[in-house]
């Protein structure tokens, strides 16, 4: 289901990325070089959330509540092998 | 997954020491009714939980009681800090300390290191809830007998706080429980296991309202 180019790859990506680079700057906070790349990765990030959420639902509960927030699948629902 | 908040649910400053009110209050992050055995269970439960409704509160509940473990390890650090070794034999702080010194660890009070066994994952879903209701009543009472044994204001805000959110919480599993049995068989709840029985003829393979009992019970 998921290709390299699909926006929940390209966000989990972007958002791994962001995730890497933040551990990386906690012992190195001034490296200014990645500090600017976390930041290049955190607008893309916000845009493709916004794009995520649109498509697919909220992300966190404080992009959605009710039956948005409850609304199946849950990430490990991936329905292969469901009866 | 998972991300972190760098704020507490409810803030916790203690101005005063106190090792005694800490040796009870550990039983909170890994005892038998604690914050641990609770967040793991809700959060274990939700996997085989058939609907999105009560997924969606395990999963918040569950969020939540990381939060109060988080809230817990801030009181007994805050309780234990600055202490010398006579305060805490004087304050029977010292079968912990010579284990843990003052890091946190998660116990019951007695010193009983925290176990698995305290929680339960059934993969049944009326039989998990009503364990949720329970636990989060026992986690009550844990609550209550801990208000009874400290005086300090700064250390019962809190504590007065979280004891409120197991009443939440278990008003909350009750709804789910309610949500649970109007989708089961209304002439008898326990006719197949949600999370286990497939349904024969429905459409979606879940138990929904009016799916057919398909087995001898």
């Amino acid at each position: 289901m998921m290709n390299n180019n699909s926006l929940p790859c390209q966000l989990s990506a972007v958002r791994f990325a962001m995730w890497d680079l933040h551990l990386y700057l906690d012992t190195h906070p001034n490296d200014c070089a990645m500090t600017d790349l976390w930041n290049e990765y955190a607008n893309r990030a916000n845009r493709l959330t916004r794009e995520y959420e649109r498509m697919y639902g909220p992300l966190t509960p404080e992009s959605g509540i009710g039956m948005n927030w409850t609304k199946e699948p849950w990430p490990w629902q991936n329905c292969v092998g469901d009866r | 997954m998972w991300q972190y908040e760098k704020k507490l649910q409810f803030p916790v400053k203690i101005k005063n020491p106190d090792a005694r009110a800490a040796k009870v209050i550990i039983t909170q992050y890994g005892g038998p009714d604690g914050e641990l055995g609770a967040s793991l269970r809700y959060l274990s439960q939700r996997f085989s939980m058939p609907w999105g409704e009560l997924i969606g509160l395990l999963t918040d509940v569950g969020t939540e009681e990381l939060g109060h473990l988080e809230m817990i390890g801030a009181i007994v650090y805050q309780l234990t800090r600055n202490l010398s070794p006579d305060e805490i034999k004087a304050q029977g702080f010292d079968a912990y300390f010579v284990d843990h010194t003052t890091g946190i660890y998660p116990s019951s009070a007695a010193g009983v290191p925290f176990t698995a066994s305290y929680l339960q994952s059934k993969g049944d879903a009326l039989t998990d809830l009503h364990e949720n209701m329970a636990a989060e009543q026992k986690a009550r009472t844990t609550y209550d007998n801990i208000l009874r044994l400290v005086d300090d204001p700064d250390v019962r805000e809190p504590i007065k706080f979280l004891r409120e959110r197991e009443i939440v919480h278990y008003q909350r599993f009750g709804e789910g429980l309610r949500i649970a049995t109007d989708k089961l068989n209304d002439k008898n709840f326990y006719a197949f296991n949600p999370e286990f029985d497939s349904c024969m003829g429905s459409k979606t393979g879940k138990c929904n309202n009016g799916c057919p009992v398909n087995n001898n019970r």
